[in-house]
């Protein structure tokens, strides 16, 4: 036989099932089955979705009375008044959120407000342009710009202007579907009719003005709730509560602030200060080419070259593998600038999978204050958005060893919880269950903000591979003697799932008092 | 692509010609896709019969965007995930005595492969899964790369290198075995 040039052709021409005759019949007919049913249970016909718009101007309002009058005439909209089941009625709202051409919403996480979007769509229901406003995380705000595949990004905190490419994916671009109410209307949907969710509506009043829909999903012991506006079928509200009881509970909003209203082109402008540090991966060409190397060769090549550079000063070089940073943002990190490069290390998977990006830990003697000190620096090695086989570097973490925990900079930090009235058992024992109920609401941010900085990468990788299920115990808390800072150990249960697999781990939380605040500084087993 | 956005504006309307039409265009295909990825025929058919099922029942919350191949192939990866999901759980309670794969397959079957067509899904299931995913999606369901990395909820860079190991690890496995 002949060695296989292309495999890629092989599998596409000679890689083939196919079913037999009593399959194919069999399957079909069940299909046709249950295509039959959805004549019988889908209410009066309705045009083949297409995008509609329900614009505040005179035309959309005529819009809006037509739709109502036919809906009426049809008796499309008398199922919210009916009780028939909720989800029988939701398919009206899918179908209509595919109307949607621009939201404007608020999240909220528990009482606290949150992220702010704008957003808009083509006619086909592709992002055209968006904002966040991020209030809060363990960089603190942000503001995020992103249109037609070029995203600028603000941190106030860091006075850092990140410009570089992100393409649309299909529907916007990564990350947005969670906060689009069309993506959530959907999964939920999905979730019903796969029968991994109920859904329940009440009783309605014939002129209530909005219907609330709520969906329990049993296995991840999540609860929503919906707030649909009959009259356009959009969703208006959804509500997440993850958690059992008011102890556990952890609550995630988004609130509608407005649907296909015509926006302000100025939103979507980068209107950030003009000595902002600009990181520009857009202009140029950052980072390193990986050529012939591999993805980890070319991680520790990167780390080392970027290294060389700041040691040297040459802040050209070192700007462009540091992902397009100019020299004044080396200034700002002088007291850790290498003064000599004791040793690269090996590309370390930051999870279970062997995957990019990679970290490279690297030892380094810097000189702060006339001392030499040997320090290690954690340096990750993602690729560069929109240039394609080039690979940056970012400092991820430095770690100078114990001794060195007093000089922990957490000034404007906002890490940790404030002590307030509260007791050092007390607080001690929040920051710990906060930390868990964060992790099982997926709020990184919320997660990152408890841990001193250079720890979210350790905790990412020992516990981003899990599913928290429940929080069975927290605390009691005990004042740890031997700790040179005021330090408390607060145990904890956790019920967890990996890989498919239920099981729970006892730890022990180490939490240390930096000024008026509380830090999760790590877990004991 | 534009007969299967004619078969689908049909098919939202209610009729069973395209419906048919659908299944008769990608039986075949799906079926193929089940197979690679879970080297199991018995389970591919129950795989692939939800999918069209469910897609039957989806008629009037489709969305009329997308390629009709992209949102089967991403039912039956779902489903797929869904299966062995459940059966992780139960092999750690009950470890199951017979590993499965093409070889198992009785004569009566109902999913056919051909001799080349069982070597190379023998192949193909010694890969990882998320390299299976994405050399079956790509090449069986000429999805995007952009939008398998979306199915995977990673980013296009690492599905383009999973592509990448996965054709290298089967070009090693059916070097000779395959004619090409």
């Amino acid at each position: 036989m002949k060695p296989i040039e292309d495999i890629e052709t092989v599998i596409k021409k000679k890689f083939h099932a196919r079913a037999d005759a009593t399959l194919h019949d069999r399957v079909l007919a069940r299909v046709r089955q249950a295509y039959q049913r959805t004549e019988h249970t889908t209410p009066a016909p309705c045009a083949p979705v297409e995008r509609r718009t329900f614009m505040r101007s005179p035309m959309g309002r005529l819009g809006i009375a037509a739709a109502i009058i036919v809906a009426v005439g049809t008796g499309g909209i008398g199922f919210w008044l009916s009780g028939e089941p909720a989800a029988y009625a939701f398919t009206q709202t899918v179908e209509a959120m595919q109307g949607k051409r621009s939201f404007h919403i608020q999240t909220y996480f528990g009482q606290r407000r949150k992220d702010e979007f704008w957003a808009e769509f083509d006619e086909d229901g592709d992002l055209i342009r968006f904002r966040q406003e991020e209030d809060g995380g363990p960089k603190g705000p942000l503001i995020t710009i992103w249109e037609n595949g070029i995203l600028n990004r603000y941190s106030p905190r860091q006075n850092l202007h990140q410009y570089s490419r992100l393409p649309n994916t299909e529907h916007g671009i990564e990350g947005l579907e969670a906060f689009d109410p069309e993506t959530i209307v959907q999964e939920t949907h999905a979730l019903v009719e796969a029968g991994r969710a109920v859904m329940e509506t009440d009783e309605l009043a014939r002129y209530a003005k909005l219907v609330t829909l709520r969906v329990t999903q049993e296995n991840r012991k999540l609860r929503q709730v919906l707030v649909v506006d009959p009259v356009t079928k959009f969703v208006v509200r959804v509500d997440d509560y993850w958690g059992i009881g008011k102890e556990g509970m952890i609550h995630k909003g988004i609130e509608v602030l407005e649907y296909n209203e015509a926006m302000d082109p100025k939103l979507f402008v980068p209107d950030f200060p003009e000595h902002a540090i600009l990181m520009d991966q857009v202009t140029q060409e950052v980072g390193l080419a990986q050529g012939d190397m591999t993805v980890k060769e070319t991680a520790v090549e990167a780390a080392r070259q970027a290294l060389e550079a700041w040691a040297q000063e040459d802040y050209a070089t070192a700007g462009k593998l540091f992902g397009g940073m100019p020299p004044q943002w080396f200034a700002g990190l002088d007291d850790i600038r290498p003064a000599r490069i004791l040793s690269i290390g090996e590309a370390e998977s930051i999870d279970e999978e062997d995957r990019p990006p990679y970290l490279v830990r690297c030892q380094c003697e810097i000189e702060r204050n006339g001392r030499t000190r040997t320090i290690t620096l954690g340096l990750i090695v993602p690729d560069v958005d929109g240039q394609p086989g080039r690979w940056h570097v970012a400092i991820r973490l430095h770690d100078e060893g114990p001794a060195d925990t007093e000089d922990l900079d957490l000034d404007g930090a906002d890490l940790g919880l404030v002590q307030g009235q509260l007791s050092d058992e007390e607080v001690a024992t929040a920051v710990v269950r906060r930390f868990w109920e964060s992790f099982q609401a997926g709020d990184y941010e919320a997660v990152e903000k408890l841990v001193p900085p250079e720890a979210a990468v350790k905790v990412r990788r020992h516990f981003g591979v899990i599913k928290v299920l429940r929080i069975v115990s927290v605390g009691p808390a005990a004042v740890m003697p031997t700790h040179e800072d005021k330090a408390m150990v607060v145990p904890c249960t956790i019920e967890f799932e990996k890989d498919g697999q239920r099981d729970s781990i006892e730890l022990k939380g180490l939490i240390v008092q930096h000024a008026d605040r509380w830090i999760l500084h790590d877990f004991i087993d | 692509m534009l007969e299967d956005e004619a078969l689908k504006w049909k098919f939202k309307r209610g009729s069973d010609e395209a419906l048919t039409q659908i299944y008769e265009k990608y039986l075949g295909p799906m079926l193929t896709l089940a197979m690679g990825l879970l080297n199991d025929a018995s389970a591919a058919e129950d795989v692939v019969q939800d999918v069209f099922v469910s897609f039957a029942q989806s008629r009037r919350t489709l969305r009329a965007r997308g390629s009709l191949s992209g949102y089967l192939a991403t039912s039956v990866v779902n489903r797929v995930r869904d299966r062995k999901r459940r059966l992780g759980r139960r092999a750690a309670q009950v470890p199951d005595p017979v590993a499965r794969s093409s070889e198992s397959m009785q004569p009566d079957q109902r999913v056919i492969l051909d001799e080349q067509a069982k070597l190379l899904n023998d192949a193909i299931a010694a890969l990882p899964d998320e390299q299976r995913e994405v050399i079956l999606l790509r090449l069986k369901a000429e999805m995007k790369f952009r939008d398998i990395a979306r199915l995977q909820e990673t980013t296009t860079n690492t599905v383009l290198s999973r592509y990448r190991y996965g054709l290298e690890k089967l070009r090693s496995t059916v070097d000779g075995e395959v004619q090409a």
